[in-house]
C-alpha cells in the first residue's frame, strides 16, 4: 500500500524545504493539491529510479502488443528491417 | 541465465538487464512480413522472460517513423502505426548533444552509408545506460564490443 500526503502549492511556496525533507524520510509520495484537485506528486529519487526500471520493462511488454500491427501485404518491402537506410533515404 | 557483468546495467541500484532497440528490430517486430519478423517475435518473448528493460533512443523513434511514412503507402495506417509508437508505452531515451559527441566517436561520415549516425546514436545511449545489449540484427554492434539480444 503506497500511502501519501497531501500539500497544498501554498504549503510548497512557503516552505518547500520541509516539503522535500518529509518525501526524503518519509519515503511517501507528496501529492500536490491545486483548485481542490491533486496535480501532480512529489517523490523520491529511489521511487523515481524505482518507476523508471518498472517503465523500462513496460516498455518490453508493450512491444508484444505492436507485433504484427502492420499486416502482410501492405506493402512494405520484406526486408525493410534489413534494408531501411537504402530504403528510407534513397 | 547469468549475464555477463558487463551486460547489465547500473539504472538505480538494481541489476537488471537494459536493452537497446534499434530501428531495424523495431520495423522487424511492426511489420508482419518482415524477414526479421519471427526472430524479432522470439527475441521479445525472451526478453521478457528475463524481465528485461527495452529502451529505444528518441532518434531510432524518429529514425523508424521517417521510413515507415515513406514506404508505407496507407496513410491511415501509418498514422495508427505512428501512434501507437508515441502513445507513452514505450521507454523512450531522450539524446542531448554530450550523446551526439559520443556517437561521433563511432560513427565515421567517409565510412559505410549503412553505418549511420542513427546507429552511432544507439551506441551512444548504451554507454549512457551502462549496457552492452543491443536489439537489432545488425553486426555493426557486436565489432564494437555490444552483444546482439539474439545471441543471449
Amino acid at each position: 500500500m503506497l500511502n501519501t500526503i497531501n500539500v497544498t502549492v501554498r504549503e510548497i511556496l512557503r516552505n518547500y524545504r520541509e516539503v522535500f525533507d518529509r518525501v526524503k524520510k518519509t519515503k511517501q509520495p507528496a501529492v500536490v493539491i491545486s483548485q481542490r484537485e491533486p496535480q501532480v506528486a512529489i517523490i523520491s529519487l529511489d521511487d523515481l529510479e524505482k518507476l523508471k526500471i518498472l517503465k523500462n520493462k513496460q516498455s518490453t511488454k508493450a512491444l508484444l502488443g505492436m507485433v504484427g500491427i502492420i499486416p502482410k501485404g501492405s506493402g512494405l518491402p520484406g526486408d525493410l528491417s534489413k534494408k531501411h537506410n537504402d530504403y528510407t533515404w534513397d | 541465465m547469468i549475464y555477463p557483468k558487463s551486460t547489465m546495467t547500473i539504472l538505480g541500484t538494481n541489476k537488471q538487464l537494459v536493452v537497446i532497440g534499434d530501428t531495424d528490430a523495431l520495423i522487424a517486430i511492426l511489420h508482419e512480413g518482415d524477414l526479421h519478423h519471427q526472430a524479432a517475435v522470439e527475441t521479445i518473448n525472451k526478453l521478457l522472460k528475463h524481465e528485461a528493460q527495452t529502451v529505444f533512443p528518441l532518434t531510432t523513434i524518429t529514425e523508424t517513423i521517417t521510413t515507415l511514412i515513406r514506404k508505407l503507402k496507407q496513410p491511415e495506417l501509418a498514422a495508427r502505426v505512428v501512434g501507437q509508437i508515441t502513445s507513452g508505452v514505450l521507454a523512450i531515451e531522450n539524446t542531448d548533444t554530450d550523446m551526439l559527441n559520443e556517437a561521433l566517436k563511432v560513427f565515421d561520415p567517409k565510412g559505410s552509408k549503412q553505418k549511420t549516425i542513427f546507429d552511432a546514436m544507439v551506441v551512444a545511449t548504451a554507454k549512457k545506460l551502462n549496457t552492452k545489449v543491443i536489439f537489432s540484427m545488425d553486426r555493426w554492434y557486436s565489432k564494437l564490443g555490444f552483444t546482439l539480444t539474439k545471441d543471449l
